[in-house]
């Protein structure tokens, strides 16, 4: 008895250690599992992303349609060069819409100070390092839509977020976290998040953000720019363009082959502080005017 | 294989400590050769040839002691080349493309500059090696009769990756004989959690901080949030690295060896001479036995004593890292050790407070040289401490201190309270109650949890 007194640390652990053995051991097993799936990152290759060119100075771009779709695994991709007027293509939800046919107009700041945006930690960097001060942000580090239905943030749930208020517009930028994930999933998980809102903010202008890129750097098997471009050509599916548009800031940030510029970022995910404000200029850039609805929305060309 | 990871504390420790038990005592030192050779082997499954390369140092070094040990009047012979052997290998490996690189910007030549991986621990290793032939050399030991026990001296995991620097001669005597006790055993995996836990829950913890400001960019971060981010690297490099040798000094106890202290509360130091007194102790030992005491010491007048200690500092700086950057933190540490010793060291002695103080800018600042290599990205970093100097405007984000110090401020408590003598104090007080034994547990199982979210490496489970 006084042996185990003396020596209670070593007998506690080797108790405890035997009793948290399985999951443990568990746990090393899946973490040995996704090590081997994340090994063996390709090369970076060069990627023709047909519609994307780089631009610089916030200037208004093709953009939308960049989200260019993997080969091969690509179910119900987008039907490349429609030219169907938004408002005939929406009469059928899951027609897919060339965004690149929607012209956007510019807006001051002032736009945004009736606006919502959710999003991960690129919008926590949006909301710290960004101009649109007046906006609110219902955005935490690693918010994914799979798990936004139990987000806390800041002592509210995504519900009450959208509830609070009514809003003008709101920014939903989601999916880098889940691009991992099985697609049907992170896409049906991220239409009921679009669907949510559409019902708790009847009058509100949805945006979909396609998701940024990331830098070669940063790519591995389940983090890359294809699984992140295919990931938002399905997002980009769900706008109707009369309530639900999509706007995608990669051709911003893009280098010449379509990766996040390694030179705006350190880790390759996020981008440096001084470039939210880029991305803020250029969504006054990508704007749908408010007044008169999505009435007086026009078709290019 | 990490010591704060889930494989090494669940997987290769029991199953490494159920063999080693198990063997017969003159069997045991084949164990911890064997078992740290797995260890390594793991660690380079990438350039299966570094355990080879190991091997054979080992193998080398063995015979070169022998050789100085037995051919005495040859020894000095012996001595040369077993040091240039040595050497040859760390500084082909570690500064090659260094050196190629100051070649290439000067001359203009294209020289490859590819980045030669490092073997693992190769800086430990032959730091070892070289005091253990030196030490035969001097006399100051015996040469190792058996290979085996040479083996398990460089090779023992516990030690092998990140130190402390064992000298053969400390623990000679143990490697012939030694005893194992459950009192060992119960000290050491004592230690061993206290290490573990300032790994797992301070350093890390803290070097997320640290990398998140490089995310946001030197230039978008506010002056407080500078100033805390220097401390909390500074807190960082600190638990890790005693972190890491506790961890190596509780391991070694089980085995029934006594390793040397490594930090000895370095951040309560008044002079920066004192600080390098307490900290990384073995490689301050290293330097003084093998290069300031062979060059003549303080025994030739001051400017020999200068010269040396020049020496020392250059060495000091560029065996943390092949690149200018350490060299400069190497001189600029040679500056303030010089500077405390001619002129304002017996100043900072008498006056502990102004000592304190003047401690808690330099170390920080001295850290901050040692933790960015790009030098433009040093002078943005430079520039964000010292805001009354005039720069460019650049995106800043008005609340970031608060931001992190809600998240990190409690890191950065935990570090200073655990960089002064008390929580140790408390700790010889208490060490053999319960209360100890549970909050160890909590500690351990905490650190686990830790790992076992992924929280070493945010990384692994997506967290943007």
């Amino acid at each position: 008895m006084n042996n185990a007194k003396k020596n209670l640390y070593t007998l506690l652990l080797l108790l405890t250690c035997f009793v948290a053995s399985p999951f443990i051991f568990h746990q090393i097993w899946k973490n040995a599992k996704e090590a081997k799936r994340t090994q063996d990152v390709p090369p970076p290759v060069v990627q023709q992303v047909p519609g994307q060119t780089p631009i610089q100075d916030g200037g208004v771009a093709p953009d939308a349609n960049g989200a260019a779709v993997p080969e091969g695994n690509a179910p119900a991709q987008p039907a490349e060069g429609t030219t169907t007027a938004p408002g005939e293509a929406a009469q059928e939800a899951t027609e897919p819409v060339d965004a690149v046919a929607y012209s956007y107009v510019s807006a001051d700041v002032s736009y945004f100070d009736d606006a919502l945006f959710i999003g991960d930690s690129r919008t926590v960097g949006l909301r710290d390092y960004g101009k649109l001060k007046n906006s609110d942000y219902f955005c935490d580090v690693g918010l994914s839509s799979a798990t936004i239905d139990d987000a806390n943030i800041g002592g509210q749930s995504f519900e009450e977020a959208i509830d609070a208020k009514q809003y003008g517009k709101i920014y939903v930028m989601l999916g880098i976290n889940e691009v991992g994930n099985d697609f049907e999933f992170t896409v049906t998980k991220f239409r009921a998040v679009i669907e949510k809102l559409k019902v708790h903010q009847p009058n509100a202008i949805i945006y979909i953000q396609g998701n940024l890129h990331v830098s070669a750097h940063a790519e591995t098997n389940l983090i890359n720019n294809e699984a992140i471009n295919y990931l938002n050509s399905r997002f980009a599916q769900l706008a109707d363009y009369k309530k639900v548009f999509y706007i995608d800031v990669n051709p911003l940030f893009d280098d010449e082959y379509g990766y996040f510029n390694a030179g705006y970022t350190d880790d390759g995910v996020h981008p440096f502080a001084e470039y939210y404000q880029q991305w803020c200029d250029w969504l006054c850039t990508q704007t749908v005017p408010t007044s008169a609805g999505t009435e007086t929305t026009e078709a290019a060309q | 294989m990490v010591f704060s990871s889930l494989e090494f504390i669940f997987i290769f420790l029991p199953a490494f400590m159920l063999v080693y038990g198990l063997a017969r005592k003159e069997l045991k030192n084949a164990v911890i050769f064997l078992g740290s050779l797995i260890f390594y082997s793991v660690g380079v499954l990438k350039n299966p040839i570094y355990i080879l390369l190991f091997f054979l140092a080992i193998l080398f070094n063995f015979i070169i002691g022998e050789f100085i040990g037995h051919f005495r009047k040859s020894a000095k012979f012996w001595l040369f080349i077993g040091v240039v052997f040595n050497f040859w290998w760390l500084i082909f490996f570690k500064y090659t493309g260094f050196f190629f690189t100051n070649i290439n910007s000067i001359f203009h030549a294209g020289l490859p500059t590819k980045n030669i991986i490092l073997p693992i621990g190769i800086s430990f290793y032959t730091f070892q090696n070289v005091s253990y032939i030196a030490d035969v050399y001097r006399r100051k030991t015996k040469p190792e009769s058996h290979f085996i026990n040479y083996g398990a001296y460089i090779s023992m995991f516990p030690q092998l990756i990140a130190g402390p620097i064992v000298t053969y001669k400390t623990v000679s005597e143990r490697l012939n004989k030694r005893t194992h006790t459950i009192a060992q055993v119960e000290n050491g995996l004592k230690t061993f959690t206290i290490g573990l836990g300032y790994k797992v829950l301070i350093a890390n913890r803290l070097g997320s901080l640290w990398k998140e400001l490089s995310h946001i960019g030197y230039q978008s971060i506010s002056p407080k949030l500078a100033w805390m981010g220097i401390f909390a690297y500074s807190f960082q490099l600190y638990f890790d690295f005693c972190g890491y040798s506790l961890m190596a000094i509780g391991l070694g106890e089980i085995m029934g060896f006594k390793f040397p202290k490594n930090f000895n509360d370095p951040y309560m130091s008044t002079t920066m001479t004192e600080f390098w007194r307490r900290w990384h102790i073995t490689l301050g030992t290293w330097f003084k036995e093998n290069v300031y005491i062979p060059l003549g010491g303080n025994r030739h007048g001051t400017a020999k004593t200068v010269r040396n200690y020049f020496v020392v500092w250059a060495f000091t700086g560029l065996w943390h890292g092949a690149s200018w950057n350490f060299v400069i933190w190497g001189m600029v540490l040679f500056g303030l050790i010089m500077l405390e010793r001619f002129v304002i060291g017996d100043f900072l002695n008498k006056y502990k407070l102004i000592g304190h103080l003047y401690m808690i800018l330099v170390i920080p600042l001295t850290w901050l040289l040692f933790a960015i290599t790009d030098f433009h990205q040093l002078g943005v970093y430079f520039l964000r401490l010292v805001p009354f100097i005039p720069q460019k405007a650049h995106t800043l984000f008005e609340g970031d201190f608060s931001k992190y110090w809600k998240i990190y401020g409690k890191f950065l408590i935990a570090g200073l309270i655990f960089s002064t003598p008390l929580p140790a104090a408390i700790y010889r007080k208490i060490k053999n109650s319960p209360i100890t034994a549970f909050a160890l547990l909590a500690i351990f199982w905490g650190s686990v949890y830790c790992i076992y979210k992924g929280m070493n490496d945010p990384f692994m489970y997506f967290n943007f």
